[in-house]
């Protein structure tokens, strides 16, 4: 295998990588633009829609024809867990919001905890793991390159949720309402939208696209209970990159983040990426403080 | 129309509002003129519903509306043109504009609307594909103010509408403001720190002072009051 075909792999590797980044850190910076928080369960949320789509389609709805379905399963476990991401708001954040900035971060954790231990207790053991027709279907469409299909399923359905967000955001009522209590959450209340609402709304769109990405990584990596919190980590960076609270820049710092853990792991040293990474990090932030395309709204 | 009793506002422990009392009538405008800090824009906050009241009664057409929150006061048809213009500055002018009308769903409507606050303000149709964080000063406030009009509100509360404008375009405001007054006949209640460009318009008019109403009268024997006239308007 020569070196560019090596670059060629790492490159779509990190583009899957990266699809999962953008799907969590779209959630986080959501969050983080309507509530003005910090969701330390946003990682967790993905942990749960990988166990999630592992539950419905290898033990609820296993037998029945349509519903086990991967595509169908997915839908359950995005459900499923925006409800979660709304009892987290009723139960830990809504009692504390506006009140002080750390009670959320700490209210939030404890959640986070409390949803890990949950999953430790139904899904006892070890890891699980499962297979979709998609997971052993290889393509090389270059030379030695190979892709899955699960693999070209996480890109697509990425950019797809992505094409859906935006334009939701820019057309729907509710994308407005967001878009605008994210600006100035004073004048939308003047405006007769409910903050209480959109804080609603955001918090389950924010677990609803960490549970995709979660259902999308399934078939592919051993799904742990402990899987959640590195995902929030993946999500601060992401948004440091990107800048906060906006969209695009969640975006193209969840790809920039997946393409340089691939590059630099595939092609020079696993052990090296996290060093390269955040001195690669550091250096942006260095010559733009505010994220690459910080200072921006949603 | 609205009616404020004995209305007291606190931030912690210091008194913003200290039993403030006021009438604003049917179709009239009224003035609030008031040094910095007086708590005019506090008063407004309040009946907006950005702040809650500690005592004291807010009625609006017989219903009471103190405390209630924001949303649900600008559902009644209280529309309030925020200080400091408070665009969503992210949004085009047009879709600042939409936002206005957003508790009305009729398409046609909102429709209306907007050519009539494009028939007022040519020059936010001309900018409405803009950014409005990108508008200059003047055309900011104008997009405030028509997206104040695009919920066709039953009372406009407007809180320092001249707030950081050239002293031309304090009189293209005074004229909309006076415009949308007498010829669309709303309810005004103006909060003003330029107290001729208000008083010049306003039908009564009311003076704050350190969260106290001193003075309540028609604008025009405020204007002629010696000790206005020498604290505001600098005569």
């Amino acid at each position: 295998m020569s070196w560019w075909d090596m670059f060629y792999q790492q490159i779509t590797n990190g583009l899957v990588l990266g699809s999962v980044y953008v799907l969590v850190a779209v959630g986080f910076t959501l969050c983080l633009g309507v509530l003005k928080l910090i969701n330390i369960a946003q990682g967790h949320f993905l942990m749960l829609g990988a166990f999630m789509v592992y539950q419905f389609s290898a033990s609820w709805f296993t037998d029945t024809p349509v519903l086990s379905n991967y595509f169908v399963c997915i839908a359950f476990a995005t459900l499923s867990v925006s409800i979660v991401g709304a009892g987290v708001h009723f139960t830990g954040i809504r009692p504390v919001h506006g009140r002080s900035l750390i009670a959320p971060i700490l209210t939030t954790t404890a959640l986070a905890f409390l949803i890990e231990n949950i999953a430790r207790v139904s899904w006892p053991g070890a890891g699980k793991s499962m297979e979709t027709s998609l997971s052993d279907n290889y393509r090389n469409p270059i030379a030695q390159i190979f892709i899955t299909d699960q693999k070209i399923l996480t890109f697509v359905a990425a950019i797809l949720l992505l094409m859906v967000l935006y334009l939701s955001m820019k057309y729907l009522r509710v994308g407005k309402a967001l878009r605008a209590t994210t600006q100035n959450e004073s004048a939308a209340s003047l405006m007769g939208i409910n903050p209480q609402v959109m804080y609603v709304v955001a918090m389950m769109l924010a677990a609803a696209f960490a549970a995709v990405a979660g259902a999308l990584l399934a078939p592919m990596y051993p799904i742990e209970t402990t899987m959640g919190m590195p995902y929030l980590f993946k999500a601060f960076i992401v948004v440091l990159i990107g800048g906060m609270g906006n969209i695009a820049g969640a975006i193209a710092g969840g790809m920039l983040l997946g393409l340089m853990e691939a590059l630099i792991g595939g092609l020079w040293d696993a052990s090296w990426v996290n060093v390269a990474v955040f001195g690669i990090i550091i250096i942006i932030l260095t010559v733009r403080p505010a994220g690459l395309l910080g200072g921006k709204g949603i | 129309m609205l009616k404020i009793e004995n209305l007291q506002v606190c931030y912690g422990p210091v008194a913003a509002l200290k039993g403030v009392s006021l009438e604003v009538g049917d179709g009239e405008l009224v003035a609030v003129i008031g040094a910095n800090g007086a708590g005019k824009s506090t008063l407004l906050r309040t009946i907006s519903g950005l702040h809650k009241p500690r005592r004291g009664k807010i009625e609006f057409m017989g219903k009471s509306i103190g405390g209630m929150p924001a949303h649900r006061i600008a559902s009644f048809g209280v529309v309030q043109v925020p200080e400091g213009r408070g665009v969503f500055p992210e949004m085009t002018t047009l879709e600042n504009l939409e936002m206005g009308a957003y508790l009305c769903r009729s398409k046609n409507v909102i429709k209306e609307r907007l050519e009539k606050v494009y028939s007022l303000f040519p020059r936010l149709k001309e900018r409405r594909g803009q950014l409005s964080g990108t508008l200059s000063g003047g055309e900011q406030q104008m997009l405030a103010v028509g997206r104040g009009l695009m919920a066709d509100p039953k009372m406009l509360l407007f809180d320092e509408p001249s707030q950081g404008l050239s002293p031309l375009l304090v009189e293209h405001l005074a004229d909309a403001i006076s415009v949308i007054h007498k010829e669309h006949s709303y309810t005004v209640l103006l909060v003003e720190q330029n107290a001729r460009m208000a008083l010049e318009i306003a039908d009564r008019g009311y003076v704050l002072q350190l969260g106290e109403v001193v003075m309540g009268d028609s604008a025009a024997n405020l204007l002629e009051n010696k000790s206005v006239k020498e604290a505001y308007l600098g005569i």
